[in-house]
């Protein structure tokens, strides 16, 4: 069994390359205060959204671009990019699912979320966003009902401005890193959540992000928030067309997490990863960050990453409140020439905190796949215990993993535990399973989904299955 | 059934290759039970994994057929499809990969190379619960990993299990003996014998009598240096048990 | 700078003890050489860069015991086949303000190669132990096993741990393991032996003991292990 029959295996094109003839109104090229005053204009911004943004785009004009990932790419020229592109024919906004222009609910339909059959299956509420404006919500009259907001941040800036002023920047300031400056001066929308106190929200929440329009960099912003004793869960799955020039990708995610609450936010990513050559694709550079604010809250990380060109994010925990608990698990996937530079922070602040975190990547081609982790333990952190365990395996000669923990204890009672390895695939393991009937890629598949298990199954059911598949997709290809 | 002529087979290290077998011939037909023996370094196990497909050996010369097929043109799962079915001597663990999801995805790979239709998770469970039952493994045994955490004679018992599950038409046995207890020898010369068959041929590959006392071979063979230098009958065996090896030089 | 070179074929029978005046050392293995490299309180911060030719085996433990700052780097490169090199330290730092700061940086530049690390520290009052370990494996190369563990006890709430154990592999025939623990002593283990009559300051000796032990083990020459044990008291 060679490496080349393992490598043959994971050559396969990817799937969601196509284009929708759609006119999309886009701004020219290029970032100053105007573009930013447009973007607030256009949306119909309350004053304090604008001033936010100029604030923001002020002080990114005086940061300088990260160096410090192991990660190799052309640096950006962010002038270059377009920052804002709607479908025209979102002009007068639809007021039901009826009313959004086709050709974009076939889009959705061709990338497996046809809108209209999840307003059968009552399952889950889709929130569709096509090139920075949320097309369709469905579900809106249901979670009205138990009080539950999900509605484009847009939206909510109109209907709830005093809720989103609250909370809006509070766990990513924009002064946090480079990238954060930029969402918050020109991001254009993204998902809104607000569970009120002792509300279990009654069923899974969903978005879909999609990049249409050549040169546009998609800037996502979305707040949930989980008021005392609620629940709602969320997830967040993205695809974009195949480009010949690199497309930015920088989204914030704000969680909050108030006494007892509970948020589970699961990210299934399989943006265009770059053709085999290593051109084009999309560069991933985002900021999530959750902050349990309350005693007894919980919030879990679960992301699935098998596309972008490049990778850079770092869900975290602020573990503030006495008993809160934060979880990361993570699969990520680099084929080809990708690189993720990955991984959590885990900032142990209250008593008796507590976070687990399993990391587990796979890297095939050249591939590059960096685990990068904090967990810090401040000298509050009384009886706070971590558990981490990092797994890399190795699918290819010229692929590369690294792991990057960083630990910090200032108080006696706190507990780390951290355990990391890196192997490839036991030949051993192969020839049992194909000594048993199966073929090689059936082994693989078996193995790999073995060493993924864990993390699969911290997935919302609809989506544990979608992510097995997308895994066995990522590394299909045919048996030279 | 098999049909071995002159094979000459190099195993590769590293860089370098360093022969073992040395014009092996063997002839095993439907209905018969072979032994083989030897001491270590004669390349009993290496004809094992050869014949069962593993990637690191090197065939320099000459001819393998099973079931009047060229052996050595088939994939390793493509011999499995054809029933042969190597016991491994160290059988290796898979974790996170459920035990019984492996049997039953195994089970109908082979089923569909004999034009059979797939048995569901609840025709599956049917039949695997009475092989356990033979084999002597605890249901449990099912929803763990394969082989992950299973003592010795557990995994041998795994194997034996599904030896019986897959109903193959060669089964090659690889020094199942070695560290087992006697309870666990006796279960596996029972599943064993129980697939005695006039289709069917076994070979075992080892170094002591002891499992030749519960299945008792047709033919026996001695190897080495990667040749086969003498075949008898059973009575071959309990020579070589009592003079050691050294006799036959 | 001292220069030490080993030549080949040769084991050094007795450790080479860092002196507490020298801060730099470039050390070089030939084929088949085998020394140990010793560094114990008081040393002073050092620098270590060492260059391991084919199967050569090499052994540096550590045993900072005392009151000092210690600062040191060991940079070590496995330039020949079968290779095989073996950290082992322990740090107990107690005193205020005092620092223990390990950075340990190992290249896998052949196959065949062979590294263990295993550090255990003991932080007390306002000391702080650092450690920092990175093993790089160069691509092309094959067969290669990494070991890598850390482990600390802290004793006290102003006592500062920091862990940062990193991996870059470039190869994939590779088996790396690495693992990291932080945390106090066995409340537990500690509520048996008062329960048995042992006072409360004896029996946390006897855990850190115990603590200490697996690294003490790594010692060859029985009187220097002697030697640190009693010096844990």
């Amino acid at each position: 069994m060679s490496n080349s029959l393992i490598e043959n295996l994971v050559k396969q094109p990817y799937p969601y390359g196509f284009t929708t003839a759609i006119e999309a109104e886009s701004l020219p090229p290029g970032l100053d205060e105007s573009v930013i005053r447009l973007i607030s204009a256009k949306k119909n911004e309350p004053e304090f959204m604008l001033q936010w943004r100029l604030k923001a785009f002020q002080h990114w004009q005086t940061l300088k671009a990260p160096a410090w990932a192991k990660l190799q790419h052309a640096p950006l020229d962010f002038q270059t990019i377009s920052y804002y592109s709607a479908p025209k024919s979102n002009e007068n906004k639809p007021k039901s699912l009826a009313e959004v222009d086709p050709q974009l609910l076939e889009t959705y339909n061709k990338l497996g979320i046809p809108l209209h059959e999840h307003a059968r299956l009552a399952g889950v509420a889709v929130d569709a966003v096509f090139d920075s404006v949320s097309v369709a919500t469905t579900f809106k009259a249901k979670l009205k009902e138990v009080g539950v907001i999900f509605c484009p941040i847009s939206e909510a800036l109109q209907t709830y401005p005093a809720l989103v002023e609250k909370y809006l920047g509070t766990v990513v300031s924009y002064r946090d890193n480079f990238y954060a400056a930029l969402n918050a001066a020109v991001f254009s929308d993204g998902s809104f959540v607000y569970v009120p106190k002792g509300v279990r929200c009654p069923m899974e929440l969903s978005t879909y992000f999609r990049i249409n329009a050549a040169n546009t960099g998609q800037f996502e912003r979305t707040l949930i928030i989980a008021d005392a004793d609620s629940y709602v869960s969320y997830l967040e799955g993205c695809t974009a067309p195949m480009r010949d020039e690199n497309q930015l990708h920088a989204a914030v995610v704000e969680l909050v997490a108030m006494e007892n609450a509970q948020i589970k936010y699961a990210t299934v990513q399989n943006w265009y990863p770059g053709d085999a050559e290593g051109r084009g694709g999309i560069y991933n550079f985002v900021t999530k960050r959750g902050a349990c604010r309350g005693a007894h809250a919980k919030i879990s990380w679960t992301q699935i990453e098998t596309g972008s060109a490049i990778t850079w994010k770092y869900p975290s925990v602020i573990l503030q409140g006495d008993y809160s608990v934060g979880e990361f698990y993570s699969v990520a996937l680099t084929n080809h020439h990708q690189q993720a530079d990955t991984g959590t922070k885990m900032i142990h602040m209250g008593k008796n905190t507590r976070s687990t975190i399993i990391a587990k990547g796979i890297s095939a081609g050249f591939g590059q796949n960096t685990y990068r982790g904090l967990v810090r333990m401040a000298p509050t952190a009384r009886d706070a215990r971590n558990y981490t365990q990092c797994e890399s395996l190795l699918l290819s000669e010229h692929c590369g993993a690294h792991t990057f923990p960083y630990i910090e204890v200032k108080n006696k009672t706190a507990r780390v535990e951290h355990e990391a390895s890196t192997s490839k695939i036991g030949e051993d393991q192969l020839f049992y399973c194909r000594q048993r009937g199966l073929n090689t890629e059936e082994a693989i598949s078996m193995i790999v989904n073995g060493f993924c298990k864990q993390v699969f199954n911290k997935l919302p059911m609809e989506f544990a299955v979608e992510a097995q598949k997308l895994l066995e997709v990522s590394l299909e290809g045919s048996i030279g | 059934m098999l049909n071995i002529q002159e094979l000459h087979v190099a195993i590769k290290d590293d860089e370098q290759e360093k022969p073992i077998l040395h014009g092996l011939n063997l002839n095993i037909q439907a209905g018969s039970v072979h032994a083989i023996m030897g001491p270590n370094g004669s390349g009993k196990s290496t004809l094992a994994h050869f014949l069962a497909g593993k990637a690191n050996y090197v065939f320099k010369s000459g001819q393998v057929d099973f079931l009047g097929e060229d052996l050595l043109a088939l994939l390793p799962e493509e011999r499995a499809a054809r029933g042969l079915f190597l016991a491994f001597q160290y059988p290796i663990d898979i974790p996170g990969v459920n035990n019984m999801y492996f049997l039953r995805t195994a089970l109908n790979n082979v089923r569909k190379a004999k034009g059979l239709h797939p048995l569901d998770a609840a025709d599956f469970l049917l039949l695997a619960k009475k092989e356990m039952q033979t084999v002597g493994l605890d249901q449990s045994f099912l929803h763990r990993a394969v082989n992950e955490g299973f003592s010795g004679g557990e995994k041998k018992r795994n194997e034996v299990l599904q030896m019986l599950l897959l109903q193959p038409k060669l089964i090659i046995l690889d020094e199942t003996d070695s560290g087992l207890d006697i309870d666990s020898l006796q279960l596996v010369g029972r599943a064993v014998n129980q697939m005695r068959d006039n289709n069917r041929a076994i070979l075992i590959v080892t170094h002591y009598q002891r499992l030749l006392d519960y299945v008792e071979p047709d033919v026996v063979h001695v190897m080495r240096k990667g040749q086969i230098i003498k075949s008898g009958d059973k009575t071959l065996a309990t020579e070589l048990e009592a003079k050691g090896y050294g006799f036959l030089s | 700078m001292k220069m030490i070179a080993v030549p080949d074929n040769e084991t050094m029978t007795d450790p080479i003890y860092l002196s507490p005046t020298e801060t730099s050392y470039s050390i070089v293995l030939g084929k088949n050489a085998s020394c140990c490299i010793m560094s114990m309180s008081p040393a002073p911060s050092h620098q270590i860069t060492i260059e391991q030719q084919e199967a050569s085996n090499m052994q540096y433990l550590s045993f900072c015991l005392g009151s000092e700052n210690v600062k040191a780097e060991i940079n070590i490169k496995l330039l020949g086949e079968h290779a095989t090199c073996a950290i082992d330290g322990l740090d107990y730092v107690k005193h205020d303000k005092q620092y223990h700061e390990q950075y340990i940086n190992i290249e896998h530049l052949a196959s065949h190669t062979q590294s263990h690390v295993l550090c255990k520290g003991i932080a007390d009052n306002a000391a702080r132990s650092l450690f920092h370990a990175r093993v790089i494996v160069a691509p092309n190369v094959r067969k290669i096993i990494v070991n890598q563990a850390s482990h600390h006890i802290v004793l006290s709430d102003k006592a500062e741990v920091f862990t940062q154990p990193q991996l870059e592999i470039e190869a994939n025939d590779i088996n790396c393991k690495h693992a990291a623990t932080i945390g106090q002593l066995d409340q537990e283990a500690l509520f048996y032996l008062r329960a048995r009559g042992v006072p409360m300051d004896e029996a946390k000796n006897i855990l850190l003991h115990g603590f200490a032990e697996e690294v003490i083990q790594k010692i060859k020459w029985l009187d220097v292990a002697a030697r640190v044990r009693e010096w844990l008291n």
